[in-house]
């Protein structure tokens, strides 16, 4: 054990405010390094921390949306053989959230690492119409993640019917983060088709299978 | 850092037992959850990394090769568009037609329920097709759209797909009761007529793989022209997925993973859901090749 007495108080002695001071000072650096020091290596795990005293995750299995599906901005007036989602009918170029934002409450500050997939669909058939093809226009869903209004991750996208990842880390200050999920509609091209035959609007861009995973480090 | 709160004692300060008692509790064991050898500062605030169980964040990893490695794609594994449903779809597997499996170990891995599984993979793949199979009649692959000159011109939507998920696992070693994980189908829900696929919020775990794509160029004044439609394969691409289980759902013990294709399928909505549905109108000559990839689990504490 450590001996950490700066000084022993005699009976009779003169008292004065060091005499405690420094013995207070010096009891409290040996706090400080007491088991940083002395601890065997592995000693500490779940069982001996609070909950949350390291790191932190957040996860959810439908990304924040119901059933993991996009559900804001979506056109019912979509083919049978289409999802009902977003058309230029009801959806404008340029970012919009995904979904409600996420909160991470309980971040107690330091290095946050975030990832974001799902599936999406594009619609990319008139990427190159007339008096657009040098160059077109490709049609691509671009995907970004904000953490408390700035940009966290960033990615052009799919231009297919495919899965997406993206990912970003960052360090942040203590405090509940708010997270944004937001994507990228690009918009339509010179003499584009808005619409089928029929008179249905044409599906542009859709999301679904949507997850997330935050991992907060705070030690 | 560790923390003592109190104010230190001052010239000309009045100085009483009481006084003095409390200012050296602050620093000892006796009794008192304030006192300064408390959990805070010897446990929270005091140990560090160094000190830290080595699988504390991360308890375990594992990792599997999916089909088998072909650099030139000499030889592949190839999966035929159903003709029909409800369909088995095909066990991603080697060339020797061995499933690939992600395995847990003997005695598997239990998820609590302050644990998280993360789940990735991802695999090199091939889609391929013959002549137009969003043309034939039975399938619903196009857009009907107007053409220059009158008429009318069937366009691929460029939405139909090779589906891939995980099954997993949870009862034995043994591994024989394989079930898609939760939150995803198999796909063989009867959802309207004879179609059958899953809605969009069965997909949770699903990856979608483009089975081709058909361009209109030069349209014109919203009319398509027939010489502008160009259609192409997606050639060799690899393809990932990924998926998490949060043990607050349910604590399992999971013993393995793998992974099922099917295809084709496409977009369609019913009574106002979204679902992916076969198309098995757009299966002729239509299939998809791949050989090798990678899957890896982590399990992870979540606090």
């Amino acid at each position: 054990m450590k001996h950490w007495t700066k000084r022993d108080a005699l009976t009779g002695g003169t008292v004065s405010a060091d005499v405690i001071n420094e013995e207070m000072r010096a009891h409290q650096s040996s706090i400080t390094t007491l088991d940083r020091t002395q601890l065997p290596a592995d000693s500490v795990d779940e069982n001996n921390l609070e909950d949350y005293a390291i790191h932190r995750v957040y996860a959810a299995k439908q990304g924040g949306l119901t059933g993991g599906e996009l559900t804001t901005g979506i056109d019912t007036n979509t083919p049978s053989n289409g999802f009902r989602c977003i058309t230029y009918q009801t959806g404008v170029s340029g970012y919009r959230d995904a979904g409600n934002a996420i909160t991470l409450e309980g971040f107690k500050g330091g290095s946050l690492f975030g990832e974001w997939s799902g599936n999406a669909l594009v619609l990319p058939a008139f990427c190159s119409t007339q008096n657009n093809t040098r160059p077109g226009t490709p049609k691509y869903l671009g995907f970004r993640i904000l953490v408390n209004g700035t940009v966290f991750a960033v990615k052009r996208g799919v231009s297919l019917h495919e899965h997406f990842r993206i990912f970003g880390n960052g360090r942040y200050p203590q405090g509940t983060l708010t997270i944004n999920l937001q994507l990228h509609i690009t918009g339509s091209s010179p003499e584009e088709p808005l619409v089928t035959s029929a008179g249905d609007n044409m599906p542009q861009a859709h999301i679904y299978s949507s997850r997330y995973l935050f991992i907060g480090r705070w030690r | 850092m560790s923390r003592i709160t109190r104010a230190p004692v001052n010239e000309g300060d009045a100085i009483a037992a009481a006084d003095l008692n409390d200012r050296f509790a602050d620093y000892t064991q006796s009794g008192s959850v304030v006192a300064g050898i408390n959990g805070f500062n010897l446990r929270d605030a005091a140990v560090d990394l160094p000190q830290m169980q080595k699988d504390f964040l991360c308890q375990a990893v594992y990792e599997a090769t999916l089909g088998e490695f072909d650099l030139d794609h000499s030889s592949v594994n190839t999966v035929n568009a159903a003709t029909g449903v409800p369909s088995a779809g095909h066990l991603v597997q080697d060339f020797s037609g061995t499933t690939s499996v992600l395995s847990f170990g003997g005695s598997g891995k239990a998820i609590t329920a302050a644990d998280v599984l993360r789940l990735y993979w991802d695999l090199s793949v091939n889609p391929k097709y013959t002549g137009t199979p969003w043309t034939a009649a039975a399938s619903f692959s196009d857009y009907v759209m107007d053409k220059t000159g009158g008429s009318t011109a069937q366009l691929a939507t460029s939405a139909t797909v090779w589906v891939i998920y995980p099954e997993w696992d949870i009862t034995s070693n043994s591994l024989g009761n394989f079930v898609p994980v939760p939150g995803q189908g198999d796909f063989d829900t009867n959802y309207t007529g004879s179609r059958r696929g899953e809605a969009l919020s069965t997909c949770q775990a699903t990856c979608v793989i483009p089975a081709w794509v058909q361009i209109a160029q030069n349209t014109t004044g919203g009319l398509v022209t027939a010489a502008g439609l160009l259609a192409n394969v997606i050639g060799w691409r690899g393809v990932s997925g990924a998926w998490h289980y949060v043990g607050s759902d349910g604590a399992v013990t999971v013993f393995g993973i793998r992974w099922r294709i099917k295809g084709v399928l496409h977009p369609e909505q019913t009574s106002s859901v979204n679902y992916l549905g076969f198309d098995t109108g757009a299966s002729t000559n239509v299939s998809l090749e791949y050989t090798s990839g990678k899957a890896q689990a982590l399990v992870m504490r979540v606090k």
